[in-house]
């Protein structure tokens, strides 16, 4: 395993009376990319904030690099920190030009003009050195105060919402970008936003928190297709939740009858999350859903449909299988879709719907459709 | 731009220090033993007014002067606050009551000094002398009464034809000192009726009685109650078509009372023999023919000549009042504040 | 193992940085800010141990009718004071700061002078020129044959001289605020529709009101403080009261009894002012640095804006630099002789700006803590260097000759200790315009200095003190000009035989030689008006970077 460069224990932080982190634990190794998404006001940027420093913890330590940096008895400045910090609205310093404000953080000796170019060069900024902050565009403010963090070296590099003030157009461009820089820097990254698919798209690793907790972390792929709980199901990607009940190794629901893969107590109430690409529909007399909404995003038509029990559940069909809200529809799943069930709001496994293998009376086989993801 | 900021800020800090650390050694503390001869006074009389004949007595006397100009009151108040540690060593009192009020504090006065001045002019317990006198008046505009309109005593300024027309500065300590001349000759029930009887008349109120003779110039008010000088003072600048003269009353009485600003000697003094020469040189013909031809006050010794414009002293009919009585300053702050003069 | 602890909690000392909630600032802003407030309570502790000696008598003195008859003339005084300055100084701010108005500097400038006047000159300059024989009806006498003037004495005349004198504190720190101001946000609101007046009234106003309820404050409070213009005018105030008590009766005991609800009404005022503030956020919050302000286009108000500023110039500096010039030449017809002293016109403007300096050093810790840290401790202490400002200078300056020539004789009646006078006295002149400068910076940027390896010194040095520039320059040029004019402390606590002009023009006034107070009246303005100058004209240029 390799060096932590970040690990939290415990941390709990509040401000007056709310509350926001609570036994927050976290480990990250050198080098790694891991990207914090939640809602806005879940504490991840109270996290950057005692990690870099800004803060201090209630109880609960910090280690960066592992050396304790915030703790009983301990507090480091963030000054002596060694951890770099991109705000989301920059901060670039407005009585400063470019070059200085690069500079700012760089020991002053021989070697700091050239590092000044060399993080410039990597940014994509040579030339602009003598330009102000309020001559520069958006993205290239952004990569300054990119550039400015990563110039004294830093052990770790923290981002707050770094993409959050640009354009659509330019975010996704200016993510692409930073993404390779900081790989080519390889210096440890916490990054934090509230957009799922930048979070998908930058992180080695995905954390997911919630009013002031840590859901889950794990790959992308892990946080998608095995969410710890129904909120991270939720937040990542489009899901919806029926209620289904053990009987016999199996969950009885609406939309089938899941196997169980362990021992759960016969009467245990699960909850059953299904995405949109899970479910297949098709016009049928006798079928047990009734389109009642249809949302056009282009190549895909996401409908909403009611179950008897009156839970309703979307559906992404192709653009050209169009169906007017009233009908009613049969419903199946497609296969290699894993189904996630939570006991008490936490995970308790997942059934991969396996081709040609009927989970219920309503499931045959149908084609794979593209993942929306 | 920004180092020059930087260091303009640096600069602050640093001058600051400096000026921590330096200034006192720069500026000697006045209480640290000074040379023996070098005088220290606490000043409420202007600057204008008494610097050259105290540069005079440095130069005559070889003795280093140090003067703290202010109002008489503040300098008063300063010298009790500073206790027993004050750098005074001669007060310099605009008016009698100044140096009442720090009476605790002064030194008794050797006979060689008071036997200069009548007793009339000093003070009852021998701890401060008059240097120079003037004599309370009325003020009035000479285009508009001559000096018969006006009456013999000044109790008859409370009669109702006089209403807005008068001013006065009740706040002024010399006009508080001819209240104390009322109630000694009076006694208190006629002076607080004649107070009354001035309130009723509405008299516009002045701070001070350069305000007041210069309203009475102007002609925003009639008549006036002031010090005599001030009148020459401000002729002197704006020249003797001035329209104000002075009234000395007919009839003499509290109305024409003749004060003094005066010296003392604190006891906490370290220079007491050059403080007790610069009182003896205040007192000799020289000075005090200072105070009578440049401030138009009237001397305290005998022997020397009034200013041309004055009533000689001997002339004006100043009533004779007891010192000690003239001590009671508290209660006639006391009367006023009963009668809703002062708050 | 000893060491290591010793610095771990040296360390934990250390922990500063701005930031919300945090539990200790740094040491290097808590402590200077300690030691300001125990300067600044210096006065109180004096006025508590001159009440404490008092009997029941003293009480007995306090409530009467008289004195709160008094104390409702003095609220009157006040409010009107306030609302006057207000109403002169906004749209003389935006004028000045936002707008094409012709000659704008000279107008910048001229609108700020009045600042310098004595409070007692500005008394004898408005009974000169609308006294009942003042040069106005002499004026209309001539002309149209009129006798009497409106009365001048008393409420009118009281706040003619002291709003004459004391709106520039408004005007200043407004100028100040406006240009710290995101024009971002104007042309926000002007895109949503809102034309230039709603732009103002409904995204200017609030963005300015930090800087106008501190600025008012300092002008209500010099209202409550004020002697020289409320004796001239006889309009009958608690200062008035309490000076009344140092030159009739010499009664410390009952001077201090009023100076102590003089402090209550302060408070009461500080609170008003606390409220007003509100407690929203002022810096940006939006990302990208301020736009370059577009100076507006008056069009047809370009006239009515002229005659505007011409009618206050007119008002508040050119008569009284005529008045005081016609004494000048009235005297000399009459064949005065005047020497031009320029030692006292040094000592003035040495003190100054030595008083300006230290008082704008003093102040830095008070408005970071204010800003930065808030909390119950740090806006009492903010709100404790108000009480100095507030309080007749007579007192002050007493409370500082006891505890000086009492307890730090070595220092008694020299600079060190006039300065520190003056420090106590105007200290919230500085602070509130470090303040309303620091509330415009994000504070993510000190952050980012600290996270990019800076101590808080350092980051104070290179981020907070270069931003807060335009704060400082009219902090320090507010101390400096109110040190130029101050009385009661020169003439108490300055070394022996150090003249200032403030000192000549009252020795002068208070003998009746008005023609001789003219010369360094003059002088005392024409020196004012340099850094005065130098702060409008710099001002204007450091905006642009």
């Amino acid at each position: 395993m390799n060096r932590l460069a970040v690990r939290c224990t415990e941390i709990n932080k509040k401000f007056g009376d709310s509350s926001a982190l609570q036994d927050m634990s976290l480990e990250l190794e050198e080098g790694k990319f891991l990207a914090l998404l939640g809602p806005s006001g879940c504490g991840k940027t109270t996290l950057l904030r005692l990690i870099a420093g800004l803060e201090r913890p209630d109880s609960g330590t910090i280690e960066v690099g592992e050396r304790i940096v915030a703790g009983k008895e301990v507090f480091v400045p963030p000054e002596k920190r060694r951890v770099g910090l991109v705000f989301q609205d920059y901060a670039l310093f407005p009585h400063m030009d470019v070059g200085a404000n690069v500079a700012f953080g760089v020991r002053r000796d021989s070697n700091r003009p050239r590092r000044v170019e060399e993080v410039l060069s990597l940014v994509g900024l040579r030339g602009l050195e003598h330009r102000m902050p309020h001559q520069l565009s958006g993205g290239q403010q952004q990569r300054v105060a990119l550039a400015r963090a990563l110039a004294p070296r830093p052990t770790v590099l923290l981002l707050d919402e770094p993409f959050s003030n640009l354009d659509a157009d330019l975010r996704v461009r200016v993510r692409v970008e930073v993404r390779d820089v900081l790989a080519c820097a390889g210096v440890t990254v916490v990054f934090v936003t509230h957009d799922q698919e930048e979070a998908l798209f930058m992180g080695d690793l995905v954390g997911v928190m919630n009013a002031g907790r840590l859901e889950q972390i794990d790959s992308p792929e892990g946080i998608f297709h095995r969410p710890a709980t129904p909120f991270v199901a939720q937040f990542i990607g489009t899901a919806d939740f029926l209620t289904g009940q053990v009987e016999d190794r199996t969950i009885i629901s609406e939309v089938g009858h899941i196997p169980l893969q362990q021992e759960l107590p016969a009467g245990q109430i699960v909850k059953i999350m299904v995405r949109p690409d899970f479910i297949d529909i098709e016009p049928a007399e006798t079928g047990r859903g009734i389109v009642t909404g249809r949302i056009f995003q282009g190549i895909h038509y996401l409908y909403s449909i009611r179950l008897p029990s009156g839970a309703v559940i979307r559906s992404l069909q192709h653009h050209n299988r169009e169906y007017p809200p009233g009908l009613r529809v049969a419903l199946r799943m497609n296969p290699g879709h894993r189904i996630t069930y939570f006991v008490d709001e936490r995970s308790a496994g997942g059934y991969v719907i396996g081709s040609g293998q009927a989970v219920s009376e309503v499931c045959d086989e149908g084609e794979s459709r593209g993942d929306e993801h | 731009m920004r180092k020059l900021f930087s260091g303009l800020v640096t600069m602050v800090i640093i001058s600051s220090f400096i000026l921590g650390a330096c200034a006192p050694a720069a500026q000697p503390a006045p209480a640290a033993p000074a040379p023996a001869q070098t005088l220290t006074i606490y000043s409420g009389r202007a600057e204008s007014l008494v610097k050259p004949i105290i540069e005079q007595f440095g130069n005559v006397a070889g003795v280093k002067v140090q003067v703290r100009y202010g109002g008489t009151a503040e300098m008063a108040a300063a010298i009790l606050e500073e206790g027993k540690n004050s750098p005074a060593d001669v007060f310099f009192a605009q008016d009698p009551g100044g140096l009442g009020a720090v009476d605790s504090l002064l030194m008794p006065l050797p006979d060689t000094i008071l036997s200069l001045v009548p007793a009339r002019f000093r003070s009852p317990k021998g701890t401060w002398v008059g240097i120079s006198g003037r004599a309370r008046v009325v003020v009035y505009n000479s285009q508009k009464l001559a000096e018969n309109d006006l009456p013999d005593d000044i109790w008859d300024f409370t009669d109702p034809k006089w209403k807005n027309r008068m001013g006065w500065a009740p706040t002024n300590a010399s006009f508080q000192a001819m209240v104390t001349a009322m109630r000694v000759l009076w006694g208190e029930e006629k002076t607080e009726q004649w107070l009354k009887g001035m309130q009723s008349n509405n008299p516009k109120v002045y701070p001070n009685n350069t305000a007041q003779v210069n309203a009475a110039g102007a002609g925003e008010i009639d008549v006036g109650f002031p010090n005599h000088y001030y009148l020459y003072g401000i002729m002197q600048e704006k020249g003797e078509s001035f329209p104000a003269r002075n009234y000395y009353m007919r009839g003499g009485g509290p109305g024409s009372v003749v004060l003094v600003a005066g010296t003392g000697i604190l006891e906490t003094s370290k220079n007491k023999e050059a403080a007790q020469r610069f009182m003896e040189f205040m007192l000799s013909p020289v000075a005090q023919q200072y105070f009578a031809s440049q401030t138009f006050e009237y001397p305290v010794i005998a022997g020397v000549k009034t200013h041309r414009l004055l009533k000689p002293l001997a002339e004006v009919k100043s009533p004779d009042v007891d010192m000690p009585q003239m001590a009671d300053v508290k209660g006639t702050v006391n009367l006023l504040r009963k009668v809703g003069i002062i708050p | 193992m000893g060491i290591d602890i010793a610095t771990r909690l040296k360390e934990i000392k250390m922990v500063g940085g701005p930031g919300r909630n945090f539990p200790w600032p740094p040491t290097i802003i808590w402590l200077p800010a300690v030691a300001v407030l125990l300067l600044v309570l210096l006065p109180l502790a004096y006025l508590a141990l001159r009440t404490m000696g008092a009997g029941s008598d003293l009480w007995g003195l306090l409530f009467r009718p008289r004195i709160f008859q008094i104390l409702v003339r003095t609220v009157l005084l006040v409010v009107a004071v306030s609302g006057v300055s207000l109403a002169v100084s906004l749209p003389l701010a935006w004028l000045t700061t936002r707008t094409d108005l012709p000659l704008r500097r000279v107008w910048a400038v001229l609108t700020a002078l009045p600042l310098v006047m004595p409070s007692y000159v500005a008394g004898f300059v408005v009974i000169a020129a609308f006294g009942p024989r003042g040069m106005l009806q002499q004026l209309l006498a001539g002309t149209f044959g009129l006798e009497r003037l409106p009365e001048i004495y008393g409420f009118p005349g009281a706040l003619l001289a002291i709003a004459m004198i004391s709106y520039p504190y408004t005007l200043l720190t407004l100028q100040a605020s406006i240009r710290g101001l995101d024009y971002s946000l104007e042309e926000a609101s002007l895109s949503l529709g809102n034309n230039g007046w709603k732009t103002f009234r409904r995204v200017v106003l609030p963005q300015l009101r930090p800087a106008i309820a501190t600025s008012t404050l300092l002008v209500a409070l010099y209202a409550l403080k004020d002697f020289g213009a409320v004796s001239l005018m006889r309009y009958e105030t608690f200062t008035w009261a309490i000076y009344i008590q140092y030159q009739t009766s010499f009664d410390r005991v009952l001077a201090a009894g009023l100076s102590t609800v003089l402090v209550i009404v302060a408070i009461i005022i500080l609170f008003i002012e606390a409220y007003t503030r509100g407690t929203a956020k002022y810096h940006r919050v939006t990302v990208g640095i301020a736009r370059q302000p577009v100076y507006r286009r008056l069009g047809a108000w370009r006239w009515p804006s002229l005659v505007f500023c011409s009618l206050v110039v007119l008002l508040t500096t050119v008569l009284p630099i005529s008045v005081l010039l016609y004494w000048l030449i009235r005297a000399m017809v009459v064949g005065e002789r005047f020497d031009i002293a320029w030692s006292p016109a040094l000592n003035s403007g040495y003190v100054s700006l030595l008083a300006a300096l230290v008082t704008v050093v003093a102040a830095l810790p008070v408005a970071i803590l204010a800003v930065r840290f808030p909390g119950r401790m740090s806006s009492f202490l903010e709100r404790t260097t108000y009480i100095g400002f507030a309080l007749p200078g007579i007192v002050i300056a007493l409370a500082l000759v006891f505890f000086g020539a009492n307890y730090a004789i070595v220092f008694y009646q020299t600079l060190v200790f006039l300065v520190l006078a003056y420090m106590i006295l105007f200290l919230p002149e500085a602070v509130g315009a470090l303040r309303s400068s620091l509330l415009q910076i994000n504070p993510r940027l000190e952050e980012a200095a600290r996270t990019m390896g800076r101590t808080p010194w350092q980051t104070l040095r290179s981020i907070t003190i270069p931003l807060m520039r335009s704060g400082i320059l009219v902090g320090a040029a507010l101390v400096f000009l109110t040190t130029m004019k101050e009385l009661p402390a020169t003439l108490l606590l300055s070394p022996i035989g150090f003249r200032t002009l403030a000192a000549s023009i009252w020795s002068y006034t208070s003998e009746g030689f008005f023609a001789r107070a003219a010369v360094p009246a003059l002088l005392l303005m024409l020196l004012s008006s340099v850094p005065m100058a130098f702060m409008v004209i710099r001002e204007r240029r450091g905006k642009i970077e």
